[in-house]
């Protein structure tokens, strides 16, 4: 049996999943196809619009869409970050064409005299900052740091993201007339309350989630454990760090959840849907990440040994295949399913007691590990970093500010608008979610600048439709065996010159980005029928490759209309998932009843990307 | 890494021009003018090599797997069309040494066994091919009468494939006199006084098929001109509608799926290339 759904603008959108994936609604695939017809400027403009942060992203983007990318179902998904990163390279920030086109597309407001205050330089602060910008107000940033950037310059290490790509992409939002003062501090220079009395017509705080975690075992107070974050950021700030030559890192992703919701083979296959799991999802994957880079920071550090003990096998971490990986080829060594027991030493860590995991999840899919008696065993090491998560530091918040405060020591906020409790003061990104992906705090910026631009100018909110239906004559294909094509490995610095700061991914070569972007299959392509002219030859049925097209009798169909008197005898279902968009059947069709149309942005692509 | 050490070996000119040859030859702009379709080792790449390919697609891209087993058809439509074929290419070589004269014509088929390279052998070949076309054509009648193949909707094709039939009996008679000794004279005396018996047409039929009373130079003319042009251009023509209302008709074996196979031919293309990678 199958259901009808009714097809409009929102199901078109909803069938490109690379772009639903995302947090800020980029249209992948559609840069994807530009970057493989060799327009890289309008590429670049599709990446950028709806992100302030490309550049960025094209380097260290936890990549929802890739897992997300129906490509992944044939054999791998399209590198779209790798590709981001290609086109950026040329058009973007970091090349000597930087930014003109996109700049003109973004200003095209009127100003308006408001001043919004935006407390955080994070990609939260710094997406909201920007867009405020756009939309024409004044907007304010106060970071506590002496530079902007929050996780990004301190959390990121630079071997991820070179810092002359950050500085650059932050200099082209204060370009836009965002002002920044730095060495500024909430709760020690300025308060939510002084910043009404300054005239802010809206405050955003981004704050981030700082604050390491602490771990109930014994021992954690012994000088020699440190804790991830404050160990990236001295590492990042350039501070030497004594580690001495072994290293033990605690922490494997899940651990730093307080219940994983969503049970990790879900994750694994890519079937997690956006909603209540997603943050869990999120915040376990961003664990995982900060445990590896933790490790491989501290290889450059110059560590001999590093560990990592995580409560996981290989399989059930949450962090991508290829990280754990790369972490391995740089001589990380993962110890899978040990928990940390105690951490031994008399004032100096000499060794971390570790015990066998029997399950990491119960039956339910949540988190909940039980470990198995007498399998203690001490692992010898200089240092410990725990990196079992961070929380928000709340400390500067006065009860008379009427901000709430959720279960997990977040700030609590609405999840559409991002408004808090007290009016006129939003919050987003690691503050009010916790610990999250670059890309989703970048999202909670942009969102809160929606909702403050619609609470003070008053706009009517409502969904607006940017894109629409263009008939098509053919789908251009620049690779005839775009679907034979395999996933193009994405060139990085070998193994044993692998030291220092310098970025170990190189980005793709022209001609290697073009194959790669070839290789998408464009969802945002689709076959229509008209019903008046098919003729039920089912040639499209015997031609399509993919077995995505079937003639069913109306009986099979439930609630359709019509069924029983005079409506329909058979349908044509088309399997979207499945279609490759190889238009065979279009060239099949004897009575031009199919045909390709394309689901394409408008000009006005920036209010598009804001999630309504 | 290791896979990435080996997948820049395998993609250099040298190791490619040595283990793929082909490579260079593929990649020319003669070869892509002419095969237009990518390799077939993708679903789409199969899907579009048996799309743009005149040969291939005489079958439809998708067969129910049925169809493709030894039982369904015992190939014996397939096997009449190939024995044509080498009739078709073994008579072309006979007519260079064969003049439908008398008496040249019994000279020209002694010539054959002696004088003319592979002469007796590709004149046996074409001999044993067509006696076993007729028997072939048989049984694929019989195989389709007996599967219940002939019934609606195609009756239209079972029509054809009775035409066929008689054309290739026919084909088989006129052939017979050829040779113009004994045999084929008396063969034919006797077959065409056979068609003289048929009520109201059988002498003006005996007279069109011999050009005259008895058999003769002319009989010998009229019989090789049906032989080699007549009878096999109406062949070509009957063939191909018969080939494309299969096409048109679909299989019969088709019909007779059950629910589940119906449902075994829901799964992907590749999802079946991995059980068969499995198997």
């Amino acid at each position: 049996m199958f259901r009808t759904e009714a097809v409009g603008a929102e199901w078109f959108d909803q069938n490109v999943p690379c772009t639903q994936a995302c947090p800020v609604l980029t249209n992948a695939g559609q840069y994807v196809s530009q970057i493989a017809a060799g327009d890289d400027e309008l590429a670049y403009l599709t990446a950028r619009l709806p992100n302030p942060f490309p550049s960025i992203c094209g380097r260290v983007c936890a990549a929802p869409c890739e897992l997300a990318c129906r490509r992944g179902v044939i054999d791998e998904p399209i590198a779209i970050r790798a590709l981001k990163r290609f086109v950026c390279e040329r058009e973007g920030v970091e090349s000597p064409e930087a930014g003109r086109r996109w700049r003109e597309a973004l200003l095209d407001q009127p100003s308006r005299d408001q001043r919004i205050a935006v407390i955080g330089s994070g990609p939260a602060g710094l997406a909201c900052a920007h867009d405020l910008a756009a939309y024409g107000y004044r907007p304010v940033v106060f970071e506590a740091q002496d530079r902007p950037g929050g996780m990004m310059v301190l959390g990121i290490p630079t071997y991820r993201l070179r810092r002359e790509v950050l500085q650059a992409e932050i200099r082209a939002i204060l370009g836009l007339g965002v002002e920044i003062r730095t060495e500024t501090a909430l709760g020690r220079d300025f308060t939510l309350s002084s910043l009404r009395e300054d005239g802010f017509a809206a405050t955003f705080i981004a704050t981030g989630a700082l604050r390491s975690r602490e771990l109930q075992i014994p021992g954690v107070e012994l000088d020699g454990v440190l804790r991830a974050v404050e160990f990236l950021i001295n590492a990042n700030s350039g501070y030497r760090v004594d580690l001495g030559d072994r290293v033990v890192v605690v922490g494997g992703g899940n651990v730093a959840l307080d219940v994983a919701r969503t049970a990790l083979r879900e994750i694994a296959a890519g079937r997690t849907q956006p909603g209540s799991s997603a943050g869990a999802q999120e915040g376990a994957e961003a664990a995982a990440k900060v445990t590896l880079d933790v490790a491989r920071t501290a290889i450059r550090m110059g560590a001999k040994e590093v560990i990592c003990v995580a409560l996981e096998a290989r399989n059930e971490m949450p962090a991508h295949e290829d990280e754990i990986a790369e972490a391995e080829v740089e001589g990380v060594r993962i110890l899978h399913r040990r928990g940390p027991k105690g951490i031994v030493g008399k004032t100096h860590v000499e060794g971390l007691e570790t015990i066998e995991v029997s399950s990491v999840f119960d039956a339910d899919g949540r988190f909940n590990p039980t470990f198995t008696e007498g399998t203690e065993s001490i692992l010898p090491c200089d240092s410990v970093i725990l990196a079992i998560g961070q929380a928000p530091d709340l400390s500067w918040l006065d009860p008379q500010d009427g901000v709430e405060v959720g279960p997990r020591g977040t700030i609590a906020v609405q999840q559409d608008s991002l408004a808090t409790s007290a009016p006129g003061i939003y919050a987003g990104g690691d503050v009010a979610f916790g610990p999250r992906n670059l890309i989703d705090a970048i999202g909670d910026g942009r969102r809160a600048a929606a909702s403050i631009h619609q609470a003070l100018a008053d706009v009517i909110p409502g969904k607006k439709r940017f894109r629409r239906m263009l008939p098509m004559v053919t789908v251009p294909r620049p690779v005839l065996a775009y679907d034979a094509v395999p996933r193009v490995a994405i060139p990085s610095v070998s193994s044993e010159r692998r030291i220092g700061v310098p970025e170990i991914e190189l980005g793709y070569a022209d001609d290697q980005a073009r194959l790669e972007a070839a290789r998408c299959l464009q969802c945002f392509h689709n076959i229509s029928l008209d019903v008046d002219l098919c003729i039920l030859c089912g040639g499209c049925v015997d031609i399509c490759p993919e077995r995505c097209i079937s003639i069913v009798p109306a009986e099979d169909i439930e609630d359709i209309e019509g069924a029983t008197a005079g409506g329909p005898e058979s349908l044509l279902i088309l399997q979207e998932d499945r279609c490759i968009r190889c238009a065979l059947c279009i060239e099949r069709c004897p009575s031009d009843a199919l045909s390709m149309t394309g689901w394409n942005e408008d000009s006005t692509m920036i209010d598009n990307a804001v999630p309504a | 890494m290791a896979s990435n050490g080996k997948r820049r070996v395998r993609d250099t000119d040298l190791y490619r021009s040595v283990f793929h040859p082909g490579d260079r030859f593929r990649r020319s702009e003669v070869y892509k003018s002419v095969v237009r379709h990518p390799p077939p080792d993708t679903p789409r790449g199969r899907a579009m090599t048996s799309f743009h390919n005149l040969f291939l697609h005489i079958y439809p891209v998708k067969v129910p797997r049925e169809v493709v087993g030894w039982r369904a058809t015992l190939r014996l439509g397939f096997i009449s069309s190939v024995l044509f074929l080498i009739l078709f290419i073994s008579g072309t070589y006979l007519m260079f040494f064969y003049r439908p004269v008398v008496p040249q014509a019994y000279l020209d088929m002694h010539d054959l066994h002696a004088d003319v390279a592979f002469g007796q052998f590709i004149r046996n070949i074409h001999r044993w091919s067509a006696h076993l076309m007729v028997l072939v054509v048989f049984l694929h009648m019989m195989r389709v009468f007996y599967s219940g193949a002939y019934r609606a909707p195609r009756q239209f094709n079972w029509v054809v494939g009775v035409g066929l039939l008689l054309l290739t009996l026919l084909l088989s008679f006129t052939g017979y006199l050829l040779p113009w000794d004994q045999l084929a004279f008396w063969a034919i005396t006797v077959g065409t006084n056979i068609a003289g018996y048929v009520p109201l047409l059988g002498d003006n039929a005996r007279q069109v098929l011999l050009g005259g009373p008895e058999v003769g130079g002319d009989a010998l003319l009229r019989f090789y001109v049906l032989h080699i042009y007549v009878l096999p251009s109406l062949v070509v023509l009957l063939l191909s509608v018969h080939i494309w209302r299969v096409r048109k008709d679909g299989f019969a074996v088709a019909d007779r799926e059950d629910e589940a196979a119906l449902d075994r031919s829901e799964t992907s293309p590749r999802e079946e290339v991995e059980d068969d990678a499995r198997a």
